[in-house]
């Protein structure tokens, strides 16, 4: 975790639950892991505090925790769910576009609760539907629950959302010990059953449960050895806990990223083949696997929608403008079924990642720079000389882009000395570029962007705390004054604030909203980026 | 001396023009730092705002306020900026907001869960009202009479007390015990105040009150 990376967390953390759980969480992120008295100890907080913040952080799936042999608890944060924050947004504008307003909000619920039982997440958004229904005055009929209910389904379905792990009980069977290890990732996926639709778990258990919970508490201290098993039936009772699966999400925009990349590069129909195809391999292949499932002919054109069917000599043509140009999305593997094809995901990530490299470098430097660059991405190990000739510069020009690019760590240079001393005259000089350390040094650029950008806009809100608190109450007013229907009285409330005021307020929520959209758009930079590192940092295994 | 041979020329032996440099150029003298903010070559490209960017942007500023409201931001108790006042621990809706989540324990370590302190019974102190006594003249006598006996007596003064002081001691043992129940309902406001304000010193100012100590058994 670099420094940069820790700092951000911090930002992101005090932004959303305050600064003491800024705190702990950052402290926790440089410790590794640690127990509750030195958390306490090193962040100066209270107990109190520090046991909410920690509290808040298990809940919202930051921080887990697990027992020391010793007996004593340790808290562990994640810090990459930290940096998930950003792109909450992002996820439930996903679920919106996927499944509708009522899948929207059940996600929104999901994540603001962190880890939330299904039935009262049914119960909000219904409740907030019909709500903004009412206030809209349509005269469409009150949504039910069961409606809601069979969204959450269809959610779990398509694994948007998922079970929590498990929590192991203690041995007093009331509270939890530690966070337990999934094992089967199909069981986070069993689709919800009616108990999990009950409201608030705990409170409204009959009583003969409890009782039953007792017998089966008694039981797990007669015989210690099946403990774990004896848990997992004892959990399965309540409504379980379910949270957002975001890694479903990623792949999900990972996919958006590939059909955009080759709707700019061929066209729109030839988009519409790739999403059908990818839609085809989704549920087959293995989600972290380099190429997918290889798909016949035949099958990608009988699923193609209906609406934008093509013929089938025209698709035939797409899939082989495909596999030939746009960087090999696409390969043919066999002939059979009418030509089996495979796409190449992880080509596909590399190729959209190298082309965002090449636009930052064009921004940064120049397109002269830019094409000094791409001489190195093609050609790998490149003398000074040749890197000149090959892009067709001025040797001055050349040299300063060169090595201005040098200074900035985009590109790296080798030394191979023909004489075991190294002396400059015999020594030839390569140039080259190495993708995975550009990627990563470019990612903690935009961690320190986004940090900054947050600072700053923090920083923007204080400066002109005044002036919006005052914005605050006179709208406070002026609802008030609508409701009571005293338009004169709105009229002079209105006046209070001046022109001036309302040029600087105007200006301040301009900039605000500028630096959060930049925030959103430099996250989706943040995505492809650690896209395409976690492929090339844990290569999947190789299905034999 | 034998390093100077082979250090001579070193400087030659690097050839400025397989680095790059020609014959004629010199390179340029760093003298100072470079500037805090230099200028900027390229103007960044604006911002992509599409219909979609924007609904984003209006959900992450939602989300945030409703994350604000949720219980599970913490906010810091109000800093004290001048002087510690009284009213401070009355101060209602610092940390309320925390208080309308119920964790579901089987999903937490028990260290995290707060003990919740027992509500201590009140035991209101009366205050004393009674009206102080006029002294009279002859009391006065009487009262520096008696003091001057116990003065001359105070050896023979303790026997005659003991059976009475075994009385009093039983008393207060008696509080004593009841103020332990209560120490330990509230044990940790104790940790926290130290009894370094407590004043031991017994400065004799409230020698010879004899008159409002009337329910602590008879003096002589």
């Amino acid at each position: 975790m670099s420094r940069v990376n820790t700092e951000l967390c911090y930002q992101i953390v005090k932004e959303y639950y305050g600064e003491i759980v800024a705190n702990v969480a950052s402290f926790l992120i440089r410790s590794k892991s640690s127990s509750l008295g030195v958390i306490v100890q090193r962040t100066c907080y209270d107990s109190k505090q520090v046991k909410q913040a920690l509290l808040t952080l298990i809940k919202q799936n930051i921080v887990t925790f697990s027992q020391t042999k010793s007996g004593s608890i340790e808290y562990t944060a994640k810090p990459e769910a930290i940096l998930w924050i950003l792109r909450f947004p992002n996820y439930i504008h996903c679920a919106k576009t996927l499944f509708g307003d009522a899948a929207e909000l059940l996600v929104e619920e999901l994540l603001l609760q962190g880890q939330t039982d299904l039935g009262s997440a049914v119960v909000k958004t219904t409740n907030k539907l019909n709500e903004s229904l009412r206030s809209s005055g349509s005269n469409l009929p009150e949504i039910s629950q069961s409606l809601i209910r069979d969204k959450a389904v269809l959610l779990v379905k398509a694994r948007l959302i998922r079970r929590c792990e498990d929590v192991i009980l203690g041995k007093s069977g009331q509270f939890g010990v530690a966070v337990s290890e999934v094992t089967e990732p199909e069981q986070l996926f069993l689709l919800p059953t009616a108990i999990d639709f009950e409201t608030s778990p705990g409170l409204k258990r009959p009583a003969s449960d409890n009782m039953e919970s007792k017998a089966k508490r008694i039981k797990l201290e007669a015989g210690e050895a099946n403990e774990q098993e004896e848990n997992k039936v004892h959990k399965s009772q309540g409504p379980g806990y379910w949270r957002v699966n975001v890694y479903q999400f990623h792949h999900h925009f990972r996919d958006q990223v590939i059909i955009a990349a080759v709707a700019k590069n061929i066209d729109q129909r030839a988009s519409e083949v790739m999403r059908t195809m990818l839609r085809l391999s989704e549920t087959r292949s293995n989600p972290l696997s380099l190429e997918s499932e290889p798909l016949s002919f035949t099958e990608i054109s009988n699923a193609m929608p209906k609406d934008k069917i093509l013929q089938k000599n025209m698709l035939d043509q797409y899939l082989k403008c495909l596999s030939d140009n746009c960087y090999n999305f696409v390969t043919k593997v066999g002939e059979s079924g009418g030509g089996l094809y495979q796409i190449n995901i992880f080509k596909a990530i590399k190729a959209i990642c190298v082309s965002h490299i090449e636009t930052i470098v064009l921004e940064r430097f120049g397109s002269k720079a830019l094409r000094m660059f791409r001489v190195l991405l093609t050609d790998k190990q490149v003398e000074q000389k040749q890197v000149e000739e090959r892009a067709m510069l001025p040797p001055k020009e050349a040299k300063e882009l060169l090595y201005k690019m040098f200074a900035e760590n985009f590109i790296t240079l080798t030394e191979l000395s023909k004489t075991p001393d190294h002396a400059p005259t015999r020594t030839f000089y390569f140039f080259n570029v190495s993708l995975i350390q550009v990627s990563r040094m470019i990612l903690e650029r935009c961690y320190q962007a986004i940090s900054n950008m947050m600072v700053r806009r923090q920083k923007c809100l204080s400066e002109n705390k005044r002036l919006l608190d005052k914005q605050d109450r006179v709208e406070a007013i002026i609802a008030s004054l609508d409701a009571e229907g005293a338009i004169e009285q709105k009229e002079e409330v209105e006046q209070m604030v001046t022109p001036s005021e309302k040029a600087q307020l105007k200006k301040i929520s301009d900039a605000a909203k500028t630096l959060e959209l930049s925030e959103i758009q430099l996250d989706q930079t943040i995505f492809i980026l650690e896209t395409y590192l976690s492929y090339t940092l844990h290569p999947p295994e190789v299905k034999k | 001396m034998s390093g100077r041979g082979r250090g001579r020329g070193r400087g030659a032996s690097i050839n400025l023009e397989a680095l790059g440099l020609g014959r004629g150029e010199i390179l340029p003298t760093v003298a100072q730092p470079p500037p805090l903010y230099p200028p900027l070559l390229f103007k960044p490209v604006p911002l992509v705002t599409t219909d979609d960017y924007n609904y984003i942007l209006n959900l992450k500023q939602e989300l945030r306020e409703s994350f604000h409201k949720s219980p599970y931001f913490i906010k810091e108790p109000n800093k004290v900026k001048d002087i510690v006042r009284y009213s401070d621990k009355y101060q209602l809706g610092l940390n309320d907001s925390s208080t309308n989540w119920m964790p579901d324990w089987t999903r937490f370590p028990s260290e995290l869960k707060e003990k919740v302190k027992r509500k201590r019974a009140v035991h209101f102190v009366k205050p004393n009202i009674k009206k102080a006594k006029v002294a009279q003249v002859e009391d006065v006598s009487k009262l520096l009479e008696k003091l001057e006996d116990t003065d001359a007596k105070s050896v023979n003064m303790e026997e005659v007390e003991g059976h009475d002081g075994d009385e009093e001691d039983k008393k207060k043992e008696k509080e004593e015990g009841e103020e332990e129940e209560e120490e330990e309902v509230d044990d940790e406001d104790v940790e926290e105040e130290t009894d370094y304000n407590l004043d031991y010193f017994d400065n004799g100012e409230e020698y010879g009150d004899d008159d409002e100590d009337d329910d602590e058994g008879p003096t002589y």
